[in-house]
């Protein structure tokens, strides 16, 4: 069993959503599904590939493909309305996240920042037959 | 991959356009209106293992218990440790056992929410699973949210965990009566969690014997109940 749970719940949400999806479209099988992950949430898209596998086995999905893509964070100044992307690699490494991140405050004027995109979990589509 | 088709099915592309996280974010935004609809203030308290979160909630609860009909909800993998505290000072407690999940999240909070009787309530304390990563990406549909740290967790917290704190309205350093002797300098710690996140509010506590409780009350849940 998954040691690391955070990706298994959410990844249990992601498989439901699908199968729902796949019935009310009448779907013999599910061969890929497009994914886009927030790189300012906590998923891991190896951990959540992990976990798609094993959730989805017995189902119209098992063998299908998890594809993800990852979204850079947005913060946005609430007084000069500059726009902050935050970007992280891919997946992290020695060098990914060496630097802090002071998220919320504007690097323009030093406002504060309201974060507006990269929280996403957002199951955009998949390939059935 | 291979695309292998049925002899019925060619293959066909299918939008979705579910947000999963979203989904619980809404589910939060809807406990809150039912919070909302029955006047109950619901406080969701964060933080690493060991930081205070239970003394925390220990000292809210003396200080309210007279005034407020509380209820307190003890998030943990195992155990009913938190809860028997809680139970001490003769306020109802709902141990949450996850097992393995390192969070709360809104769709188990209503379910609980489901199960009480919110007419009776004024106030709803959460202690979450302690961990300082998860939590953050789970709302609950509080009316605050709060992460204790403590200076016994070392001097950098506020820069090696930002996304918690960026998602915070109140950040509470416990345990300041060590603070010297963990060679931790609070102002700078204060001055990282202003950077990380400028706009949470900061109070240093010593939960064990009161010290920054009455002020922190005051704004915690007198603005709450003015609201």
């Amino acid at each position: 069993m998954l040691q690391r749970m955070h990706e298994f719940g959410i990844t249990s949400r992601i498989v439901q959503a699908v199968l729902r999806a796949a019935h009310t479209n009448r779907a013999n099988r599910v061969l890929s599904v497009n994914l886009l992950i927030g790189q300012l949430t906590f998923l891991n898209p190896g951990q959540v590939k992990v976990a798609y596998g094993i959730l989805t086995k017995g189902t119209l999905l098992e063998g299908s493909e998890l594809l993800i893509s990852q979204n850079p964070g947005l913060v946005e100044c609430q007084d000069c309305h500059f726009l902050k992307k935050i970007e992280m690699p891919a997946s992290p490494g020695i060098t990914g996240f060496s630097e802090s991140l002071p998220l919320l405050v504007c690097p323009h004027c030093g406002g504060k920042g309201t974060l507006i995109r990269g929280k996403e979990c957002q199951i955009e589509g998949m390939s059935v037959c | 991959m291979n695309r292998i088709t049925d002899a019925t099915g060619a293959v066909r592309e299918v939008q979705i356009g579910v947000d999963v996280l979203d989904d619980l974010r809404k589910l939060a935004e809807a406990n809150r209106r039912l919070l909302d609809d029955h006047r109950v203030t619901m406080i969701d308290v964060m933080g690493s293992v060991g930081t205070g979160k239970t003394a925390f909630i220990e000292q809210l609860v003396q200080s309210l218990k007279e005034a407020q009909r509380i209820v307190v909800l003890n998030g943990d993998l195992a155990t009913t440790i938190d809860q028997d505290r809680i139970l001490q000072h003769g306020v109802d407690s709902i141990q949450v056992n996850t097992g393995k999940e390192c969070h709360l999240d809104a769709a188990l909070v209503r379910n609980i929410l489901d199960g009480l009787d919110l007419a009776t309530l004024d106030l709803i304390l959460v202690e979450n699973v302690g961990n300082l990563i998860c939590p953050a990406d789970f709302p609950l549909g509080s009316h605050r949210r709060v992460v204790v740290i403590s200076v016994t967790e070392g001097p950098y917290v506020a820069l090696k965990h930002p996304h918690v704190f960026a998602e915070m309205d109140y950040v509470i350093i416990n345990k300041i009566d060590l603070a010297s002797i963990m060679g931790v300098n609070i102002s700078k710690l204060v001055q990282d969690l202003a950077t990380v996140n400028p706009h949470a509010r900061i109070f240093q506590t010593n939960c064990r014997d009161g010290t920054g409780i009455p002020e922190l009350i005051r704004e915690l849940v007198g603005v709450t109940k003015d609201a």
